[in-house]
């Protein structure tokens, strides 16, 4: 039978360390999905999954079964994940040579966007860093609004707004897209 | 007849709200669909993935930095535990002039490696004063080493260093905590006054 989290977390807090070799096995490639959606980048991603399971290997014994193992090393890696943004888009904000994307994209600029990824990557960019790591982990994480206020350090009524303004923007982005998509996903 | 806000629908779609009133009102419902054709639209984007052998390789990586992290460790608890040998031969009464030439030789090497971790420490806490973010690894990495000064420098009754090594240690294992910083964090590294004490003793040593 195989393992649980919970049993290999008890034996690396006994001393076993290889018993966290199961638990990154496990979780990694989620925890890499997780950061790409936050990032936008493979690289920036890889580094985020290393550092996450780091972390987590050298805090096992702050985890509280409270949560699952599977969303405490999310929200490790989401955190992590938005202060890689943060450094990164204040890198890119202080480069005045790198064109700035504070407007909407214009439909015609949209429409150079032939994939479906680079619309919605497009349309999730125009999502504040906040916005984007609280939105990630509500859509794709399926994280309740309380838990990702708790992990975020936020007022649920803050996490909320943030998605509601995501779910806003990517509206307006998206909205004429909608139906191009639903056609290449059916 | 009352219908729903935008909001109130996001929130029936991530199911944190009772969707009753949309199965009644026809309005409510297709606004909802279109909601939910919009949100479900989301999951087209394309994710790249790993291969199989990914976490045996972010699993080896971790092993390799927490080897490489013991290692220093290790070496500092040597040089600390080497450092306060030394000063506890150095108390013992010899009559050979080697003790003087000890005290030379470990002054020296104390205060060399003391004024580098001084150094890096002031340059991290720079760093998320300015509102960046050292590594995590680098702050526990600094915390590890400070505990090791201060442990060396109480040895050797030096009563200044171990004071600031104290002060920076109460901050470093609250920056360990919250690497991302936060204005609350950032005014209580000025108010308690290290960065200035680290300037200052950077200066006096010629370092600034």
């Amino acid at each position: 039978m195989e393992e649980t989290d919970l049993a290999a977390i008890g034996r690396v807090i006994a001393g076993d360390r290889d018993a966290f070799a199961l638990l990154v096995e496990r979780h990694s490639r989620s925890v890499f999905r997780l950061a790409f959606r936050i990032t936008g980048s493979e690289a920036d991603a890889d580094e985020v999954v290393q550092e996450t399971f780091l972390r987590a290997f050298r805090q096992i014994h702050r985890y509280e079964s409270r949560a699952s193992f599977a969303t405490w090393i999310s929200t490790i890696a989401a955190n992590l994940a938005l202060d890689t943004l943060r450094k990164r888009r204040r890198w890119v904000a202080t480069d005045e040579h790198i064109d700035k994307t504070d407007a909407a994209p214009g439909p015609a600029r949209l429409a150079e966007s032939r994939r479906i990824g680079d619309v919605i990557e497009t349309a999730m960019n125009q999502l504040s860093l906040q916005e984007r790591t609280a939105f990630v982990l509500r859509h794709y994480e399926g994280l309740p609004i309380e838990a990702i206020a708790r992990e975020l350090g936020l007022s649920e009524n803050a996490t909320k707004q943030s998605v509601f303004r995501a779910v806003a923007k990517l509206r307006r982005v998206l909205g004429p897209w909608v139906g191009v998509f639903l056609l290449c996903i059916i | 007849m009352h219908h729903l806000t935008d909001e109130d629908l996001v929130l029936i779609y991530y199911g944190e709200s009772p969707r009753a009133h949309v199965d009644e009102c026809a309005e409510c419902r297709a606004r909802f669909q279109q909601l939910q054709r919009l949100l479900n639209s989301m999951d087209a984007v394309p994710v790249p993935d790993r291969d199989a052998s990914y976490g045996a390789r972010i699993w080896a990586n971790v092993q390799g930095v927490e080897a490489k992290r013991a290692g220093r460790i290790g070496w500092a608890w040597a040089g600390a535990i080497a450092a306060v040998a030394l000063f506890a031969a150095m108390l013992q009464p010899k009559p050979s002039p080697e003790p003087v030439a000890m005290e030379d030789v470990r002054s020296r090497v104390l205060d060399a490696a003391l004024d580098s971790h001084f150094e890096s420490t002031r340059i991290a806490l720079t760093e998320i004063v300015n509102d960046d973010t050292p590594s995590i690894d680098s702050v526990e990495d600094l915390l590890a080493d400070n505990r090791l000064f201060r442990q060396s420098a109480h040895a050797a009754g030096e009563v200044e260093s171990e004071q600031l090594l104290e002060d920076l240690e109460e901050v470093l294992v609250e920056v360990a905590h919250a690497p991302t910083g936060s204005p609350e964090l950032r005014q209580r590294i000025e108010k308690k006054g290290v960065l200035f004490a680290l300037r200052v003793r950077a200066a006096k040593e010629g370092s600034l």
